[in-house]
This record gives structure tokens, sequence and C-alpha cells, in this order.
């Protein structure tokens, strides 16, 4: 497994997509304007909203889509799988480099979110909301993950396409949204609605449900990527 | 003679298409296998089953002496294979493609994917992203590729397509000393008979799915060595007479023309058997028939390139 992940870093190099969605993912927090009216959590809230809740779990899906619609577009999935690599080392490989390039944003997000606290409110002020900042941004990171797994299983079967992925992120980033709209059963056992729930200061949802709907989501989604990839004819 | 490979009544079903259908293949043991057909006959799709990449509707595959099923771990890193097109990472060089396969299959040979690049005549290092590469090129690094462990075994799916002659030759030549002088077995496959005729040792024909021969090359050329032409008058009734003298081992050609294969029988005595049944012949030659025209009888006359 450690060997297919580092042949997917070595098959990374010059690659410009990668780089740009990296690019985006770190620059847009680091200057998006936000109204500072509210506390340092508030402020947080916002610009999570726009990066955490929007923007990477699209540019998160056009990374695993790249990762995977490239084997195929290229038939380097042939010579990959007939190197021999096992299938699901293959698969391993790319959700391990998806995982943790969403990690590797998601602190580089945490950095730039704590650094700018300290810029537009002042250092005590982080040190107050430091804990809380922390545990909002990793918890938001994982659990969207989580609910984004089902990309992975449409990138397998989509083969040589894009769009599909690309749009399912895009309508579930959206459902997140029209979350906000939700409370309660209702908002805890759709997926995409209980990461936006989960995230709310005092959101109306039922905790243990939208748990259980965001990982049983990703048992589905990761699972269904497993069993898809593994019976593909190729 | 052991097999490397053998697959027993191999089917493979898309739909309710039958792509391959019961086919019985033996490659043997340190020797070329030439699997010959026409575009669509089915040789992808079966060496895609034999290296796990379809999964066979029914049959089964030995590899090795061992069923295929349940023992991938232990075949599979003892072949190196080509299947349709050489697919390479092109943000990469030749090198770099390599070095990626190598790691991939955790090998430890220092100078692997250098010699390797310099058995296929390819730059070691070099610069030129695969993107850049020419077809022959690619071809090349595939074939580069698929030797990178020393396999014992190589299949090869066209590993001549897009090569100019000179490069065909040299790909033969090299395939030819890695089985003479290094005892590797080797399944080959393409729709180009010549290519198969001038490299193989053994050919399997496949048309439509079907194994419609097995044999050794010179075998073949032994079998059909001879058949005679023969122009008559009348060849519907020429050919009722054919049939009860020499079976059915002849074909109608045109209107007025027969040939007869393999028959036992004399020139004099096949004109002898058709004169006295009333047959005006007007012609009657032996020839000695080419592997062309042996496969374009027994593909129905679709023959093959
Ligand atoms: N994934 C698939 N889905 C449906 N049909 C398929 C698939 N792959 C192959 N076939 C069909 O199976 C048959 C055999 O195809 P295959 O690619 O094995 O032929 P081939 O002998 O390799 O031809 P070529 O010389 O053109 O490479 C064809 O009729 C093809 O349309
Ligand atoms: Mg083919």
């Amino acid at each position: 497994m450690l060997r297919a992940i580092v042949a997917e870093q070595m098959k990374l190099k010059g690659n410009r997509l990668l780089f740009l969605c990296s690019a985006i993912a770190l620059t847009l927090p680091a200057i998006l304007v936000v109204n500072v009216e509210a506390d340092a959590i508030g402020w947080v809230y916002r610009l999570q909203f726009l990066c955490q809740f929007f923007l990477y779990p699209i540019l998160s899906s056009f990374v695993i889509t790249f990762l995977i619609q490239k084997e195929y577009a290229d038939q380097t999935i042939i010579n990959s799988l007939t190197a021999p690599v096992a299938r699901m080392t293959f698969l391993g490989a790319k959700l391990a480099v998806w995982l943790i390039w969403y990690l590797l944003i998601t602190f580089g997000f945490w950095v730039i979110v704590s650094v700018r606290i300290t810029l537009v409110f002042d250092v005590e002020t982080l040190l107050e909301s430091w804990g809380t900042i922390t545990a909002m941004i990793l918890k938001t990171g994982i659990l969207y993950f989580c609910a984004m797994s089902p990309i992975a299983w449409i990138a397998v079967m989509q083969r040589k396409m894009f769009y599909l992925s690309l749009l399912a992120a895009f309508l579930m980033s959206s459902a997140g949204f029209a979350g906000l709209l939700t409370h309660g059963m209702m908002g805890s056992i759709v997926p995409w609605f209980a990461v936006m729930l989960l995230n709310m200061p005092n959101g109306d949802v039922v905790a243990s449900v939208a748990y259980a709907s965001i990982g049983t989501c990703s048992a589905v989604g990761f699972g269904l990527a497993a069993c898809s990839f593994q019976m593909q004819e190729l | 003679m052991d097999l490397a490979i053998e697959t027993n009544m191999l089917s493979k079903r898309y739909g309710r298409q039958t792509a391959i259908n019961r086919a019985s293949i033996h490659v043997k043991t340190g020797r070329i296998y030439g699997l010959l057909g026409r575009n669509g006959a089915g040789k992808t799709t079966i060496m895609k089953m034999m290296l796990g990449l379809a999964s066979p509707t029914a049959g089964e595959i030995q590899m090795f002496g061992k069923k295929l099923v349940g023992n991938q771990k232990e075949i599979y890193p003892r072949i190196g294979s080509i299947v349709e097109v050489p697919g390479f990472y092109p943000n990469l060089t030749g090198t770099e493609n390599l070095k990626v396969f190598a790691k991939l299959r955790g090998m430890i040979k220092k100078d692997a994917v250098k010699e390797a690049l310099e058995k296929v005549n390819l730059p070691y290092n070099d610069k030129k992203k695969f993107a850049a590469y020419s077809l022959g090129m690619k071809q090349r690094l595939g074939i580069a590729n698929a030797i990178l462990n020393d396999p014992e075994l190589l299949i090869l799916d066209e590993p001549t397509n897009g090569l100019d002659p000179i490069g065909i030759a040299e790909v033969r030549a090299y395939l030819r000393k890695l089985s003479g002088s290094y005892g590797k077995t080797i399944l080959i496959s393409s729709h180009i008979l010549s290519e198969i005729a001038l490299m193989a040792d053994d050919v399997g024909i496949i048309h439509e799915g079907v194994l419609l021969e097995e044999s050794s090359i010179a075998e073949l050329n032994k079998r059909n060595e001879k058949y005679v032409s023969v122009e008559v008058s009348d060849v519907s009734l020429a050919a009722r007479v054919l049939e009860k003298s020499v079976g059915q081992n002849f074909e109608v050609v045109s209107e007025n023309a027969l040939r007869i294969y393999g028959s036992r029988r004399s020139v004099s005595d096949i004109n002898r058997v058709l004169v006295e049944a009333g047959v005006e012949v007007s012609e009657l030659i032996a020839h000695r028939a080419n592997l062309e025209d042996y496969f374009k009888r027994i593909t129905g006359g679709v023959g093959i390139a």
C-alpha cells in the first residue's frame, strides 16, 4: 500500500490541476473579506461557509475525479493493475491521496484562519477561541470528507467521464445549504444536511442520528466504490 | 510439453453478444504462440481475461499449471504484458513512467529501468515527456514496461502496432531471442498473418470469438502444402461428384472453378473421376497453398490481412 501511495506521488509530478486546486483552496480564505460584526467564532463560521462547505467539496471532487478519471483516459490503469497491483491497493492509494490532500488543505485553512484572527481581532481572541475554532474546522473537514465518499464511487463508475462526479459534488454541496432550511429529524437523516447542521452553533439536529447518517453514507460510498472497482471490467 | 497457459472452454459474453465462445488455448512453455484474428475477433478479450482485467463468463484459465482463480498473487508477478494501447502518464518522461511501474511492482534490481529502455532502443533519463512520444516510441516503451521485471511469460497484444517495418523486424528479432535464448514464453496477438508466420512457433486462429484452429506453424505449412485447382464446365455437377470421392475437402471458387485440398488422390485420379461422371475438365493444376489461402478458407472466406 505504501508503495502504491509513493507511486501516486511520483505520478503527480508537474501536475497543474492539483497545484491549481490547492492554490485556490488556500488563497481564497486568505483574501476573502468577511464583515467583522460578530465575534471571532461567528467570523470563522462565515469563512467556513464559503470554504469548507462550498469551495472544498467542489475542489476536492476535482481532485479525486482527476486522480481516477485520468487513469482510465490515459489507459494507465491497465499497466498499473497488471504490474500487478491489487485493485483494492490501487483504489486505496487513490483515496489515501485524496484524504491527505483534504487534510492538508483543512490544516492550511486552520492556519490561515488562525493568522487572520490575530490580524482582524487580536492574539487574546485567538487564544481564547482557538480550541473551539480548531474543533469546528476539524470536525467539519472530517465529516464533510465522509459525506463526500459517494463521489469516489461515481468517479470509479464514470471511467473516462468526469462531469458526473463534479455535478454530484455540486449537488451535495448545494444540498448542504438547502439543509439550513431544515431542522430536527429531517435535517439529521440526510447526511449532507447533517454535516451543515452539526457545524451550526445551536443547530437543531439529532446528533446521534446525524452522526449515524454520515457514518452510513461514508460506509456505503466507500463500500460501493470498492465493490464496483473490484468487479469492473476494464 | 509443459503448458504456460491453458484455457478450458473459456467464454465471455457482453450482454447478448458472445465475444469468446468456448476457446481452449494451449500455450507451451518456452514457445511463441501467435493468436491470429481479424479486428473484433476477440484477441484482446482473451488476454484481458488471462490478466484479470475482465472476468470470464464461463470456463477456466490455468497458468504455470495452476488455476488462475485464487493464485493471482503468485502468478501475475511472473507475467509482463501489453494490452491494446501502451498506457503511460503523459506528464512524465519514459524513464519516470517506468520508475512508477517499477515502484508499483516493488522491484529491487537497480538498473532494471535502464536495461529495459536500452533493449528497446529508447534513451534513459532524457527530457521528452511521454505525451510528445511518437507512436513507435510509445509502443517501444510499452515493450520495455512488459520486460521490466524479466518475466517468464509475456502476453503482448499487438505489440508492433504503429512500428515501421524496421521496428517490426527489430521487435521480432528481439522476441525470438527472448524465447530462443532465454526460454521465455510469449503469447502475442496480431491481425497480420505474415508477422505471426515469421515469428511464432504455434498459432491459434480466432474468428468471431471461436478458436478455429490451433497448431504449430510447421504443421500448418505441411498440412497445407497442396491443393488442386480444377476448371470445369459444370461446377455443381463436379461438386456432387467430388463430394462422393474426396469428401468435404473442396470449395467452389467461381462459377467454373473448384479447389480440392489435402486430397491423397493424384491429379490424374481426380481428372478420371470427373470425366467419368461427365464433367468437362478444361484445366487441372496442383498448387502449393499458402497460409493466407488457408485462413481464408477456414474463416469462411473473409480471410485475414
Ligand atoms: N467492454 C465491452 N463491452 C461490450 N463488448 C465488448 C467489450 N469489449 C469487447 N467487446 C466486443 O467483443 C468482441 C471482441 O473484441 P476484442 O477487443 O477482443 O477484439 P480484438 O480481436 O482484440 O480486435 P482488434 O484487432 O480490433 O483489437 C468485439 O465484438 C467487441 O465489440
Ligand atoms: Mg484488440
